[in-house]
């Protein structure tokens, strides 16, 4: 009998070769957009209906995560931040939520549970985890500590504050992190499985490494700690060119690395050596929304191919356009459920 | 070296070191010995912003380090700018600029703006979240030679060829120069959109736009000139 999806995560996370390639390529977006709704109205479904068309869209276009849970952006929009909802793609904060540090003194980060849109993740994730019915990882997170600093105070600011008055910054994150736990807590209580933080702002393509060391890394581990004391596992998703800071990840506690396709994936195996699984590496937009399926299953092999042997979990490289065609989502899966990982060569 | 080139090379360091204080501070001393402002913005603050870029692009200094640089060249400019003569320099190139439609992550946008300022052309800032078609009608309203367009998601670029679209269906193409950045964007993305160029970050931005434009590096018009 096959691998369930869950055990497929297990298997590479605990580095014994699953019986298939894992795979988190979910067309959640891509689907939601076909049937004419925008996430705003998706998020606004009955949460049992909800939770069936997440589960159905797993279950039929492949996957092996249920995405559940609040999202980061709207975090600032239950505290009174300006959020948009968009007819295409994802909300973002049009103006952020303080211009002074200070008047966080002001804002009790458990407000959230008041806001809509967290109740309706609640009650969704209630109808969701049990649809799993423990073949699925059921996953849970949002921004990183620091990008989700920077939506809370505007991103310019915070990356001037940065250099010029790193305590503050500091002060901004520890608030952030209480911020997360309690956009998360219940969530996690219900049932889900895997802890997961996006931190773009923490990119090489933003901030230096030594940046990167002192203000991004120890919220990343604090939160990584947090997820695990709750006997979740990790995965970390940077955007962009993180090559100058691969070595600095295993201090992080992350089981999973996403990374972008500008990171040189041998390197960063090389690098990583076993202590955390790799994934993604795939242009999301270059290739996977623009190219046929064929370049794109091609795409994939090449990087089967020039891991030989390392972990390896089918992601893409960012976020998919919710215009991807379904085929190359398709067929992105279909190569993950085809393909047989040999033996590793190196400890998961 | 004359006391006029001491006080370029201190604005250019100011700004290089991110010392807003210092970079007014020699502003006005550059007004009070009475030189010429114009000169000091192009061979002092202009000058400290390019070799920035070029840290950047060494990946020496990383954006709030540029961020920082630039706050630096806006305090001198505050100074020096009131003190040009508005006539006796060329017209500057023109361009429009914003991030696209979707996107409210403005600060590459920024920076590029900053750096295309700095290196002599004249940028109209459409702001963030704009529509293609906005980029199109402001060019044409403008008069701008180049449309500028960013973005930092993976889910919004599909607007970048959008406004390629739509100058192909207005039939105006080859009136304007698009290029396109930002952090997902790669030059494979803008071959097969058709823009005319991709730079990876907001130094070699500039250095694009002059290729595009057929400017040599001396015809540089300085910031604010």
């Amino acid at each position: 009998m096959s691998m369930t999806p869950k055990e497929v995560i297990d298997a590479v996370t605990s580095g014994r070769a699953p019986d298939r390639l894992p795979t988190t390529v979910n067309a959640q977006s891509v689907v939601v957009r076909q049937k004419g709704l925008t996430l705003e109205q998706f998020w606004q479904l009955p949460p049992k209906e909800q939770a069936e068309l997440t589960y159905a869209i797993a279950r039929d276009h492949g996957g092996d995560y249920l995405h559940a849970g609040f999202n980061g952006t709207l975090a600032v929009g239950a505290l009174g931040g300006k959020v948009k909802f968009r007819e295409h793609g994802s909300p973002d904060v049009l103006e952020p939520l303080i211009t002074s540090i200070s008047e966080l003194d002001k804002i009790d980060p458990a407000r959230v549970r008041d806001y809509y849109y967290y109740q309706q993740a609640v009650e969704t994730a209630k109808y969701l985890i049990p649809l799993g019915n423990g073949t699925y990882h059921v996953i849970v997170g949002s921004w990183g500590i620091y990008t989700q600093a920077g939506l809370l105070y505007g991103a310019e600011r915070l990356l001037r504050e940065s250099i010029r008055d790193k305590a503050a910054v500091r002060a901004l994150l520890d608030f952030t992190f209480e911020l997360f736990k309690a956009c998360h807590e219940e969530v996690i209580g219900l049932g889900a499985t895997i802890g997961s933080l996006a931190d773009p702002s923490a990119s090489g393509d933003m901030v230096s490494k030594r940046v990167f060391e002192e203000l991004s890394l120890p919220y990343l581990k604090k939160t990584f700690d947090w997820f695990k004391s709750k006997g979740l596992l990790t995965t970390l998703h940077i955007c962009g060119d993180i090559n100058d800071r691969i070595d600095l990840i295993p201090e992080s506690g992350t089981d999973i690395l996403s990374v972008d396709y500008k990171v040189d994936i041998r390197r960063a195996a090389e690098i990583l050596n076993g202590r955390v699984v790799i994934g993604g590496n795939v242009d999301p937009v270059g290739v996977i929304l623009m190219e046929d399926p064929a370049t794109v299953r091609k795409a994939y092999q090449d990087i089967i191919a020039a891991l030989d042997g390392y972990p390896y979990i089918v992601m893409a490289g960012c976020g998919i356009p919710q215009s991807t065609p379904l085929e190359n989502i398709r067929i992105i899966n279909d190569l993950a459920h085809a393909t047989v990982p040999s033996p590793y060569k190196v400890a998961g | 070296m004359s006391r006029e080139a001491e006080l370029h090379k201190a604005l250019s360091d100011a700004v290089l070191e991110m010392e807003e204080d210092r970079a007014e501070e020699y502003s006005r001393l550059v007004v009070a010995e009475g030189y010429d402002a114009y000169q000091a913005i192009d061979r002092g603050l202009a000058d400290g912003m390019d070799r920035a870029g070029q840290l950047f692009e060494e990946q020496e200094y990383f954006v709030p380090e540029l961020i920082l640089c630039s706050d630096a060249m806006y305090k001198g400019l505050d100074v020096l700018k009131p003190q040009l003569r508005t006539d006796g320099h060329a017209r500057k190139p023109k361009a429009v600029i914003g991030v696209i439609e979707g996107d409210t992550h403005d600060i590459g946008k920024n920076l590029v703006k900053i750096m295309t300022e700095a290196g002599g052309f004249e940028l109209v800032d459409l702001g963030r979240d704009v529509p293609p078609l906005d980029f199109v009608e402001r060019a044409k309203a403008e008069d701008a030679e180049l449309i500028l367009i960013s973005t930092l998601m993976t889910t919004t670029m599909n607007g970048m060829a959008e406004v390629i679209r739509i100058l192909n269906e207005q039939g105006i193409r080859r009136r304007f120069k698009v290029m396109v950045g930002g952090g997902p964007v790669s030059a494979g993305f803008a071959r097969k959109i058709g823009a005319d160029g991709y730079s990876r970050n907001a130094a070699e931005a500039v250095r694009l736009a002059k290729t595009l434009l057929g400017l040599e590096p001396g015809e540089r018009e300085a910031v604010g000139g």
